[in-house]
């Protein structure tokens, strides 16, 4: 117990005082974070509504698909990100394994397959009429595309959330293909594995929290989201 | 005195529509011409609701021939439950304007002169959501009506209406009488309503065309 609150009372001052390493890790894991939760957003939700709304052959195999990707362990994205990237995979000419880039290819490839199976569940739920006023008001596919994730807007929100909050929280594929090199791709979530293992309990406590704040404060606009949709 | 012509907009012959080997739409023939304001009357279920959506492109899947000569730009169709888009009335009122490229400045205006008529002025910037059923049918109406369609196909639409609402249709349907107008009525209609009545129902129900 004497150990936790010499933590949780070292975690507070580093907080309070903005330590330049808490701070560094914090604000390299929201900007790979938001980069990739955006890219994996500009590509699943096209595709989330094409997936909801379009039928063709294998459509049922790509939905089982992307609902299986939801729940790759991040180390596995790693590793196969690491195999890519490293000098002898075949995009080892780019340089990108141990930079924050290799990190942010990575968390797209854990948030795409988020976006896409929540999107494409959240359109195809829609009410049919959505489709059909929009067409016969003259709605052209684009117009109507546009309507369908307007009508589905809060499940679309819910979807980049869950992603963000995965993102932001996963160790396996930032330790991997990011390496946890100081004040270049060292996350928050790596940086807290460290610290705790050197045995620096208040830093890791500090960005223990940090993170703990983040998942929290997802979960709450996630739950606020969900009771003005029933409303 | 030379004769009108008669431009026919909808041409009907032999239609069937089948859903899990059951017909639930079946009309021999039926036909309606420019400027027509025509009823379909009929008790629940006998497949009034299922004419409309072929005659709207709904329903692609039946039997027989129907010919809609008014391009799809120029129809509009009115849902027996009328979806309204997630926004104010006045949103809904300028969508299909918006669709069709007018302007927003535009397509505001016009789409406030159909609210304003339908008598739900004051409620173009409320929310869809907090609508009563009679009002959100209004919001519907208006949005098909801010489009000016040369063929307007409406789907009870005097269900939930009051007298009032009932009077405001009237008059509007006065004044469209260059539109041709296809509604469907479990009930008999007035004739400021439909000039024309087709009784839909079973075979030896039907008086005629």
């Amino acid at each position: 117990m004497e150990l936790i609150w010499e933590g949780l009372t070292e975690a507070y001052w580093l907080l309070i005082t903005l330590d330049p390493l808490v701070m560094g890790a914090a604000l390299r894991t929201l900007w790979i974070s938001t980069l990739a939760v955006a890219l994996a957003t500009a590509f699943g939700l096209p595709a989330g509504t094409v997936l909801g709304r379009v039928r063709f052959p294998g459509r049922q195999l790509v939905v089982m698909a992307c609902r299986a990707g939801m729940a790759v362990p991040t180390v596995f994205i790693g590793i196969i990100g690491y195999l890519l990237m490293s000098r002898r995979g075949p995009l080892g000419p780019l340089e990108l394994l141990y930079t924050p880039w290799a990190i942010v290819a990575g968390e797209f490839c854990l948030a795409l397959p988020i976006i896409l199976s929540i999107t494409q569940g959240t359109i195809k739920a829609l009410d049919r009429r959505v489709g059909e006023t929009a067409w016969t008001l003259g709605a052209g596919l684009l117009r109507r595309w546009r309507t369908y994730i307007s009508e589905a807007r809060v499940g679309v929100v819910l979807a980049v959330l869950a992603a963000f909050a995965r993102c932001v929280t996963e160790l396996g594929i930032a330790m991997m293909v990011g390496g946890n090199m100081p004040d270049r791709t060292r996350t928050l979530a790596t940086a807290t594995a460290m610290e705790t293992g050197k045995g620096e309990f208040g830093r890791g406590m500090a960005m223990g929290i940090i993170l703990l704040m983040v998942a929290l404060l997802v979960t709450i606009l996630i739950v606020s989201l969900t009771r003005e949709n029933r409303d | 005195m030379v004769p009108r012509r008669t431009v026919t907009v909808i041409e009907i012959n032999n239609l069937r529509v089948d859903r899990n080997g059951r017909c639930i739409c079946s009309v021999p023939r039926f036909s309606v011409s420019q400027g027509e304001h025509v009823g379909i009357v009929g008790r629940n279920g006998t497949g009034k609701t299922t004419l409309l959506r072929v005659m709207a492109g709904l329903e692609n899947s039946y039997d027989g021939k129907c010919k809609v000569y008014t391009a799809p730009q120029q129809r509009a169709y009115v849902d027996q439950s009328p979806y309204l888009f997630r926004g104010n009335v006045l949103f809904n009122g300028m969508y299909g304007l918006r669709a069709r490229g007018y302007s927003r400045k535009h397509a505001q205006a016009k789409a406030m002169r159909w609210i304003e008529k339908l008598g739900i002025g004051a409620l173009a910037a409320a929310q869809v959501n907090l609508l009563s059923g009679g009002e959100r049918r209004r919001a519907a109406l208006a949005r098909a009506l801010a489009i000016e369609p040369e063929l307007l196909l409406l789907d009870e639409p005097l269900a939930e209406m009051d007298d009032q609402g009932l009077a405001t249709i009237e008059s509007i349907f006065a004044e469209l009488s260059d539109t041709t107008i296809v509604l469907t009525s479990p009930v008999q209609l007035s004739t400021s309503l439909s000039a024309r009545t087709y009784p839909f129902g079973p075979e030896e129900e039907r008086v005629g065309v």
